[in-house]
């Protein structure tokens, strides 16, 4: 293949990685931005995601398409429910202390983690793909499905921005994130903006994982990588910026694909790594963060 | 509606900085609350919207308890906080913070539109993100978001603190007026003239107590009651 093509296949690649890591990381961003807490869980709600996918479309009888679609709708929808339980079984009772929430949420973690192991097992499994048409490019053919994956992910992430900026819910959860108290003055139940934000964190990191399990598979210790990729993403975007977040999924999925399909993988993460590494001495705020609040 | 607080005590944590405020705010009366810093007059306001738990004492609105509602329902039971500093929504913009008054009671635009007729400035920067407009305006921000929930008590602190005699002129007058509409308001302020002109009566608060409450119009600049309890 010429260098054309074959950088317009690892292009496609990347633009793969970064629309499952935009919605991974967006999911972990939000969570640290509205509650000021970092969610170590996040990854194996990521993983919750995967296995509950490969859960649905077994039990699913029928067309997988259909089955697919189902767990698309009820994957994110348990881990958010998973996620909403621990906030109001652990988190608010820690009161949102920082260092706490993070040893909590090792904890909870590894609960799930273990969790997984025993209920789902040590094996990687494949889920099936809800289509497998190709498409056939003059220089080579590319899965339907990736691409749909590109288009779904940011369909999600616009309904997210959406969500954000221009609904009522959207609007108390922008003040709380900014004064949680004065909020509460306005007759805002923050908690229930806590839980709920928690919830649609851990879903958003769900629907990622439904999104990646029939390219990869699903696996109870697949959280590990994209936890590690989202604190990069959330470090490089800048907290609490929702444009940072998805430039920077797509500056790391993209340089992870086009330097793994050209050089080695390992090459792109350490070329990922390099770039926190620049960025917390250069602009500890992030690219796109505001340097106080 | 009247508010009556009776035997107040709370603080932060294990750190009590209320001991047994009291005091009484009809339709259509301003109190003062006056005193050093540090006497507790934020601490009081923010024990009446729920933010620091009372660990005795009543707030009552009327007949009801506002002490026992969890503290989102005190102003959906229809008290208004002006915080001191301000404390807007700095990234939301003008018209967000306003959005944000009126969730508080579902009230209609026309509440909105009736808070902006009192300051015709913030109309021109709806669109503008509130933590770059002028202290001046950043204030009547404040207070438009404040009545956005159609307050029948509101809580005032320290609204002209670090405002131009103009600017601090506008915010009395808005007192005045809002008095007038039966509004029953705590208004906390450091300037005896100021306080001499806006209120009904003073309450004086000294280290978490309230030490004396008097009628404004008993009282001049150079009462005994200023030194001692205020220090100026
Ligand atoms: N969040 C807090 N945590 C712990 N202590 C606090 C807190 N806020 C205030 N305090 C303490 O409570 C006491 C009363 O403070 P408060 O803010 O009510 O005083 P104030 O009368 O409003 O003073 P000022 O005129 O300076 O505004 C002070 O000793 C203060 O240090
Ligand atoms: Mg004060």
């Amino acid at each position: 293949m010429d260098l054309g093509p074959f950088l317009f296949l690892a292009t496609l690649e990347g633009l793969v990685s970064a629309a499952v890591l935009a919605l991974t990381a967006v999911g972990l961003g939000l969570v640290f931005g509205v509650m000021r807490v970092v969610n170590v869980a996040h990854g194996e709600f990521f993983m919750l995601g995967a296995v509950v996918a490969w859960a649905v479309t077994n039990l699913m009888p029928g067309a997988p398409a259909l089955g697919f679609v189902a767990a698309l709708a009820l994957s994110p929808l348990a881990a958010a429910l998973v996620a909403i339980a621990a906030d109001r079984a652990i988190l608010r009772r820690l009161d949102y202390a920082p260092e706490a929430v993070i040893v909590a949420t090792i904890g909870l973690g590894y609960i799930l983690q273990q969790g997984a192991l025993s209920l789902y097992g040590p094996e990687a499994r494949a889920v099936a793909a809800p289509f497998s048409f190709r498409i056939q490019f003059p220089w080579f053919g590319y899965s339907g499905y990736k691409l749909a994956v590109i288009v779904f992910a940011a369909l999600v992430l616009t309904g997210v921005w959406a969500l954000l900026t221009r609904t009522k819910i959207g609007l108390v959860m922008r003040a709380t994130q900014w004064d949680r108290e004065t909020a509460t003055a306005f007759g805002i139940d923050t908690d229930r903006v806590y839980a709920l934000v928690f919830g649609l964190g851990a879903g958003l990191a769900a629907t990622a994982a439904v999104l990646v399990a029939p390219i990869s598979q699903a696996h109870y210790l697949m959280g590990g990588d994209p936890l590690l990729l989202s604190f990069a993403v959330v470090i490089i975007g800048g907290l609490g910026s929702l444009r940072g977040t998805v430039i920077a999924a797509l500056l790391i999925g993209l340089t992870d694909g086009i330097v793994g399909v050209f050089f080695a993988p390992t090459l792109g993460k350490i070329l990922a790594t390099l770039l926190v590494a620049l960025v917390l001495v250069f602009r500890p705020q992030g690219l796109f963060g505001r340097k106080t609040a | 509606m009247s508010l009556t607080v009776t035997n107040l005590h709370g603080g932060y944590g294990a750190v009590a900085v209320l001991h047994g405020i009291g005091f009484t705010v009809a339709p259509g009366e301003v109190l003062c609350l006056m005193g050093r810093n540090g006497a507790g007059k934020s601490t009081t306001l923010k024990a009446i919207m729920g933010l620091v738990r009372a660990t005795s004492g009543e707030i009552r609105l009327d007949a009801t308890r506002l002490d026992t509602l969890p503290a989102h329902d005190v102003p959906r039971a229809g008290v208004a906080w002006v915080p001191q500093g301000r404390r807007l929504f700095a990234e939301l913009t003008v018209a967000e913070n306003l959005e944000i008054g009126l969730l508080t009671r579902q009230s209609p635009p026309e509440v909105r539109e009736r808070a902006l007729e009192l300051f015709p400035r913030l109309r021109e920067r709806l669109t503008q993100a509130s933590g770059t407009l002028s202290g001046g305006e950043q204030q009547m921000l404040a207070i438009a978001r404040a009545l956005c929930t159609e307050p029948r008590v509101l809580l005032l602190d320290e609204p002209t603190e670090g405002l131009q005699p103009s600017m601090i002129a506008l915010i009395h007058d808005t007192v005045v007026r809002l008095k007038a509409t039966g509004v029953a308001t705590v208004l906390v302020e450091q300037r005896v003239d100021a306080a001499l002109t806006v209120a009904d009566r003073i309450a004086f608060v000294d280290r978490g107590r309230i030490a004396a409450t008097l009628p404004a119009a008993g009282l001049d600049r150079s009462a005994a009651e200023f030194r001692e309890w205020v220090g100026v």
